[in-house]
């Protein structure tokens, strides 16, 4: 099938440029380990959250200098646990699961923002260097009161 | 062959793509109040009465909008050019199948519509498990979908008798298209098929206890990405077969243009993962993998985009237009039936640039489940998608109808066109910007307890408010428009399919065996999907029983 | 005229080269500025990914 030159060259153009975006983010995934989120599947039983552990006690705890863990639920329609402190300059482990329907978990203003499926553990980090009041929201529709899922996670 | 300048289309054929297109536009019309009354929730002007939830009304926006106008819209369209290009009239099988595909669309619409509006099916276009609605809402989707099929049949039947009689010769353009389209849905549709029939309607009449959600999840989106190119395709035949007739012109390559929509066959399918992106279940390989498949997929429209610019060219140049641009002159900027259709090739350039970021592995985060995201839809299905279908509607009705288009319509469609595109400025752009700060989607008025962020936020949701206002005076303009086609003049219109440029290349016969492309799409999807999907149903994620939380 | 093409004429496939080669330096220049659009969006989306951390 013949092609215009111009059409080739303008073809070649716009596959590089395709070629050159996948090569970067497969670099950052593979390499560099700046992923999508949930590179572990880890799984548990969308029932019994409750009395799984680590589950069953949400909570933040320090596991390392400035480094927390954040086990938490996410249900209809909050998060637990609250409240949620920090101190600023802190790499926060998220580690969240669903006790009901899929939510989301989104820190606007950061690259936080996984979704939380009933059965499945998501993993996301981030380092918190300024200090604030981040709001912590449910962007994936779960139901009535949806718009007023939220927390906050507090960086002092 | 029929010539296609001077006969009439077929009058009971008319019926039947005039039935589609009626009901596509109440579709539109519905749609778009629920539209205007959440964007003004949304934008602080106004509270709901206590019976109307906003997820209702968005449930429904979504319903109407993304899979009923659509759909109804597509399969008239595709039926018309069909008849016209393959015989001049639809056999009676392929009458038959369209008729019982229309019914079965409408009966299964009617109780969505109905258990939507009863409130017991909030649960969005993507009635994502384990929120669980009636079992009649699934239901519903399922007549839809197997309408559809129907429809589909009655297309493949009529090329497949076309074929057997005209031995040696390569189909019309028109008809090859839209039998890639309708294969491309009937693949797809599987998809969302096992989902509804194997999955959710047992769970949801309450046979079995539980639903595996990530495959759940996986097999919609399955079917969820080739449904956006289901949308597209219509609008890009149009684009190519259409347009060069209108514009004066000829189509630049037949073979370019069968060619991509082989690669978007191909290219579709295999891609559902970049929905979901962010979310547990399915690991990094897979989601890279089908990333890359997507990437493949924009090949074909950078394909279209020069094949357009080339014919808006060559068409200026066989006119005596000079020098880089001046094809521009020469084009009818004041005929609403290349005008409304070129808007949608237009804002198909920020509309693809924001797919190709959505689809960008980790980059999603940046804009996962954000109103971007809406703000991007928003630009294509609802305007290079429809404001193509709009201006298809200025010469579809008069040619099935017997009637012209009358100068008055006209300009009163070039001010629809207009309006839509001021509406859609203020409130895509205004979505796509609040989405880069965080807003999120499908949300309905919040402040989160006067959070600043939220609060920053507030300002484009009202633009967003004002963009959906304008954008609903443009469906009251397109409906009035509509009935008034219904009502013009009655006189002799032609279809305007486009011929193709005597510089064209001759089309080579592989572009029509469907064996191979069937094959390597059935290939491709076997290889992006297999494993994890394998892997999704032996080592499963715990499934969950249904809730009801709204 | 018709409006479908049969593959066998092979004849209309090889005109003079000048005649098949036609200047379509406008449609070019409209893809890149098209191309341009799409790298532009895309790296600006990307530095705010990364900026995020």
């Amino acid at each position: 099938m013949h092609m215009h030159r111009l059409e080739k060259i303008w073809l070649t153009a716009g596959v590089s440029m395709l070629v050159v975006f996948l090569l970067v983010l497969g670099i950052m995934t593979f390499g560099r380990g700046i992923a999508p989120p949930n590179e572990h599947i880890h799984r548990i039983d969308p029932t019994k959250v409750s009395e799984t552990p680590p589950f069953d006690k949400p909570q933040i705890t320090k596991i390392g200098d400035n480094v927390y863990k954040a086990v938490m639920v996410a249900y209809a329609f909050g998060y637990d646990p609250i409240p949620m402190e920090v101190p600023a300059g802190a790499t926060v482990h998220f580690e969240i699961t669903s006790s009901d329907v899929v939510h989301g978990f989104e820190i606007p203003g950061t690259n936080v923002n996984v979704m939380v499926t009933p059965g499945e553990v998501s993993h996301v980090s981030h380092t918190f260097d300024k200090p604030g009041e981040y709001l912590i929201l449910c962007n994936e529709y779960c139901g009535i009161a949806h718009e007023m899922m939220k927390t906050t996670l507090v960086v002092k | 062959m029929t010539d296609s300048k001077l006969s009439t289309f077929d009058r009971k054929d008319g019926q039947l793509v005039i039935a589609h297109v009626l009901f596509a536009f109440a579709a539109l019309l519905l749609g778009g109040i629920a539209g205007m009354l959440q964007g003004m929730v949304k934008g602080g002007t106004i509270t709901l009465p206590a019976n109307i939830g906003y997820y209702e009304l968005l449930t429904a926006h979504g319903v109407l909008m993304a899979l009923i106008f659509t759909t109804y819209f597509i399969v008239g369209f595709l039926y018309s050019g069909v008849s016209q290009t393959l015989g001049g009239r639809l056999l009676p099988l392929t009458k038959r199948l369209g008729w019982i595909g229309y019914w079965l669309m409408s009966i299964g619409t009617l109780i969505g519509v109905v258990v939507i509006l009863l409130g017991k099916a909030s649960v969005l276009y993507t009635f994502y498990a384990p929120m669980k609605a009636s079992p009649w809402f699934y239901v519903a989707l399922a007549l839809v979908v197997i309408g559809s099929w129907l429809s589909g049949f009655g297309i493949f039947y009529q090329y497949v008798q076309w074929r057997k009689t005209n031995k040696g010769k390569l189909s019309p353009l028109f008809a090859f298209m839209s039998v890639i389209t309708m294969l491309l849905w009937q693949i797809a549709t599987i998809g969302v098929a096992i989902e509804v029939v194997v999955q959710l309607i047992p769970w949801s009449f309450g046979w079995v206890e539980t639903v595996n959600v990530v495959l759940s999840r996986t097999l919609f989106w399955f079917f969820g990405h080739p449904l956006v190119y289901f949308w597209l395709l219509p609008a890009y035949m149009c684009w190519y077969v259409i347009i060069p007739k209108i514009i004066g012109g000829k189509i630049f390559s037949d073979a370019l243009a069968r060619m991509s929509f082989v690669l978007f066959l191909l290219f579709s399918i295999p891609v559902g993962f970049h929905h979901q992106l962010m979310e547990p279940g399915i690991s990094h390989f897979w989601k890279y993998l089908q990333v890359v498949l997507t990437f493949m997929v924009v090949i074909p429209s950078l394909m279209t985009a020069f094949s357009l610019f080339a014919t808006f060219e060559l068409n200026g140049r066989s006119k005596g237009t000079k020098g880089l641009f001046g094809w521009v002159k020469v084009l009818p900027w004041k005929d609403v039936r290349f005008f409304a259709p070129f808007m949608g090739m237009l804002i198909f350039i920020p509309a693809g640039a924001g797919g190709l970021i959505n689809a960008s592995n980790q980059m999603n985060a940046v804009v996962h489940n954000t109103l971007w995201v809406t703000g991007h839809f928003h630009l294509t299905v609802a305007t290079s998608v429809a404001l193509t279908f709009f201006g298809i509607v200025y010469w579809l009705i008069p040619v099935v109808t017997g009637r012209v288009l009358t100068p008055r319509l006209n300009k009163l469609g070039i001010i629809q066109t207009v309006i839509w595109c001021v509406g859609m400025f203020f409130m895509s752009g205004s979505m796509h910007t609040v989405g880069l700060l965080g807003s999120p989607r499908r949300t309905a008025y919040s402040t989160y307890d006067d959070h600043p962020d939220a609060i920053m936020w507030i300002p484009y949701h009202v633009a967003m408010a004002i963009g959906g206002i304008i954008l609903f005076v443009g469906v009251l303009l397109i409906i009035y428009n509509i009935i008034a086609l219904m009502r013009a003049p009655k006189g002799e219109t032609e279809y305007p399919i486009g011929e193709v440029s005597d510089a064209s290349e001759p089309t080579p016969r592989f572009l029509e065996n469907w064996k191979l492309w069937i094959a390597l799409t059935v290939i491709l999807i076997v290889i992006a999907y297999t494993i994890p999907v394998i892997d999704q149903i032996n080592n499963p994620t715990p499934g969950s029983p249904g809730y009801v939380t709204w | 005229m018709r409006d479908d093409r049969s593959v066998s004429k092979p004849h209309e496939g090889h005109s003079e080269p000048e005649k098949k080669e036609q200047s379509l330096k406008g449609a070019f220049a409209s893809v890149m500025i098209l191309g341009a659009f799409l790298a532009i969006t895309w790296i600006g989306v990307f530095i705010l990914f990364v900026a995020r951390d």
